[in-house]
């Protein structure tokens, strides 16, 4: 017993994408076939929706439905600091602390040869350019995982002889966080990346 | 330290089985397959957070369940009662609590049960293939220095993609800067160089621990040296660490487990000299040529390279010693014994070997040791040790009638 044509090649698609295994795709067509007509139609609109509405900010790389994205119009905002982050949901992490006030610039992913992502798949070569035009401090704000730091080695050894102040964001303790209960590699990383006072 | 009560549920082919080992040697009897290595499994997962002969974890699951549990309350000299438990999942990733509440991270787990396991593999170390050798250093390492477990998932991780871009660049010769081979050779550096470090720190204490007990097996007849061979080379300190007696070790720990940050950057210098070099030939080759992957252990007795020279007798005495010194070091480190795991091994040593073994066992915290018949141990012995009977995945008491 097979699925019917259809429903097979919805659960493939579903199947494609990340985090979701065969079981949680077919689960996932089942509840589709059974919704309203409408409710389909909705969720097929949405998709096609962000595929014609949403592009790249041509300036920061950011996802937009603007010509220009909603950071990079604000006047008010300072253009000689740049924070390079790998996604545009790190840059809206970011702006919601409220605390950054200067410009970015999103990667769209890190280094990973294992996925077939090297420095010419990332928008590397686009920095450049933005930081030859009056910023003079880049903050690296990239996870600290092994794709994350290789991705900031990468782009510091590039940076540092233009001239411009590099640095990259302290990996450590979670604030509000209790020491006993926090694992041991984040505890060496807090210890590698102290501070003097 | 010492395990005060062990329990599993579902794990391999003890459904429930609940145990209270005594301190000293714990001797647990049974015919083959009756479950008796699954509670040194146990114990070791308990300890590494790995299985030691599973291929899938979802092995150590009885059959039609879906979840095994272990858990054992450790006793601490220095920090008391610990409880820990770890669950398999048939379709989820291991969970640990400590004394009740869930850590996030599994290997968390590593340094609150420290444990030695000597099974018939472990012979092999002195005359099997370099990661055997290897592999005797990462666990014996981890134990001790939680740093260098997590040095190693990463230098792992950036050699796996490193040879994926040297693969690549073999097969599609490009621009290697602009490839950027130069950061994923950094990372490789930075976190090997501190692999190439705790492994020489180790193994310079480990040595003469080992050669003065295969001195005491062999009745001052063979001298045991121990040499790390990293994989690349480089300039060796003057520094030497000598053999205190006992009485003078004592007073010394624990060790300072952090290496200087002098030593560590020797290592990377010379590593990173060595990898500028080897560069265009990793390229040609399209795979990592040196590092922490490829190091090994030189072991000569009196002398001769114990692999090629040494007699069947020889390699095994040696890797007794080795083990017995492991048990050394790292009481040495955490300040108490770990608990030791013997799987079977007395079929594997002569009778002088055997008794010497059964001694520390005996005398040296607490052992967990099994075997099909108890005949080769001493009524003495068997009177102190507590004896368990194992069958069909249930363990009783017995006793050594
Ligand atoms: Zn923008």
């Amino acid at each position: 017993m097979h699925f019917a044509k259809p429903l097979a090649r919805l659960v493939s698609e579903l199947e494609r994408l990340p985090g979701i295994g065969p079981k949680s795709a077919q689960r996932m067509a089942f509840h589709i076939l059974r919704q309203p007509r409408e409710e389909a139609a909705q969720l097929a609109n949405a998709i096609l929706q962000v595929k014609e509405s949403i592009r790249l900010c041509p300036e920061c790389s950011n996802f937009t439905d603007q010509e220009i994205c909603e950071v990079c119009s604000d006047t008010r905002r300072d253009r000689a600091i740049m924070c390079v982050v790998a996604e545009t949901r790190d840059l809206i992490a970011m702006e919601k602390t409220g605390e950054y006030k200067g410009i970015y610039h999103v990667l769209q992913g890190l280094l990973s040869p294992m996925d077939n992502i090297t420095p010419d798949m990332l928008k590397i070569r686009e920095l450049f350019p933005r930081i030859m035009n009056g910023v003079n401090e880049v903050i690296l704000a990239l996870n600290p995982t092994t794709e994350g730091q290789t991705t900031t080695f990468y782009l510091a050894s590039r940076l540092k002889p233009l001239g411009v102040k590099v640095s990259q964001i302290a990996h450590g303790l979670p604030a509000g966080g209790d020491l006993e209960y926090a694992d041991q590699a984040t505890l060496i990383s807090a210890l590698e990346w102290r501070r003097e006072i | 330290m010492h395990i005060d009560k062990l329990n599993l549920t579902s794990f391999r082919c003890c459904t429930q089985l609940e145990m209270s080992p005594g301190s000293g040697l714990n001797i647990i009897r049974g015919e083959n397959a009756q479950g008796k290595t699954s509670i040194l499994e146990a114990l070791w997962l308990l300890t590494t957070t790995r299985s030691l002969r599973a291929f899938r974890e979802s092995e150590m699951i009885e059959r039609g369940q879906e979840n095994a549990h272990i858990s054992a309350s450790v006793v601490r000299e220095k920090m008391g009662e610990i409880e820990i438990q770890v669950s398999i999942h048939l379709s989820d990733r291991k969970t640990l609590k400590v004394n009740g509440s869930k850590r996030a991270r599994m290997v968390d787990l590593i340094g609150e049960l420290n444990a030695v396991f000597f099974g018939s593999p472990d012979m092999a170390i002195v005359a099997g293939e370099p990661s055997d050798r290897r592999h005797f250093m990462n666990v014996e390492i981890a134990q001790i220095s939680p740093k260098y477990i997590h040095t190693f998932a990463s230098y792992k991780k950036v050699l796996e993609q490193r040879n994926k871009l040297l693969r690549d660049l073999r097969d599609n010769p490009r621009g290697a800067i602009q490839s950027g081979l130069d950061a994923w050779t950094e990372q490789l550096i930075v976190h090997g160089g501190l692999l190439f470090e705790r492994r020489q720190f180790y193994l310079d204490r480990l040595a003469p621990i080992a050669d003065r007990i295969h001195q005491e097996l062999t009745d001052g007849k063979e001298c045991l040296e121990i040499r790390y061979l990293p994989s690349i080379h480089f300039e060796e300190t003057n520094e030497t660490i000598d053999d205190y007696p006992d009485g003078v070790m004592e007073e010394r720990p624990p060790f300072v487990i952090d290496g200087s940050a002098k030593d560590i950057s020797l290592f990377t210098a010379a590593f990173r000299e060595q990898m500028r070099k080897i560069e265009p030939d990793e390229i040609r080759r399209g795979t990592t040529l040196i590092g922490p992957q490829r190091d090994d252990i030189q072991i000569l007795i009196n002398g001769k390279e114990a692999r090629l020279f040494g007699s069947q007798g020889q390699q095994r005495t040696a890797a007794l010693a080795l083990k017995l010194a492991e048990f050394k070091l790292i009481e040495l480190c955490v300040g108490e014994p770990p608990i030791m795991l013997l799987d079977d091994v007395m079929s594997d040593l002569d009778d002088a070997r055997r008794m010497h073994l059964l001694r520390h066992a005996s005398t040296c915290g607490q052992t967990f040791l099994t075997c099909t018949a108890i005949r080769s141990i001493p009524t003495e012995m068997l009177k102190q040790a507590n004896i368990w009977n194992m069958s069909n995945g249930e363990i009783s008491t017995g006793n050594f009638e």
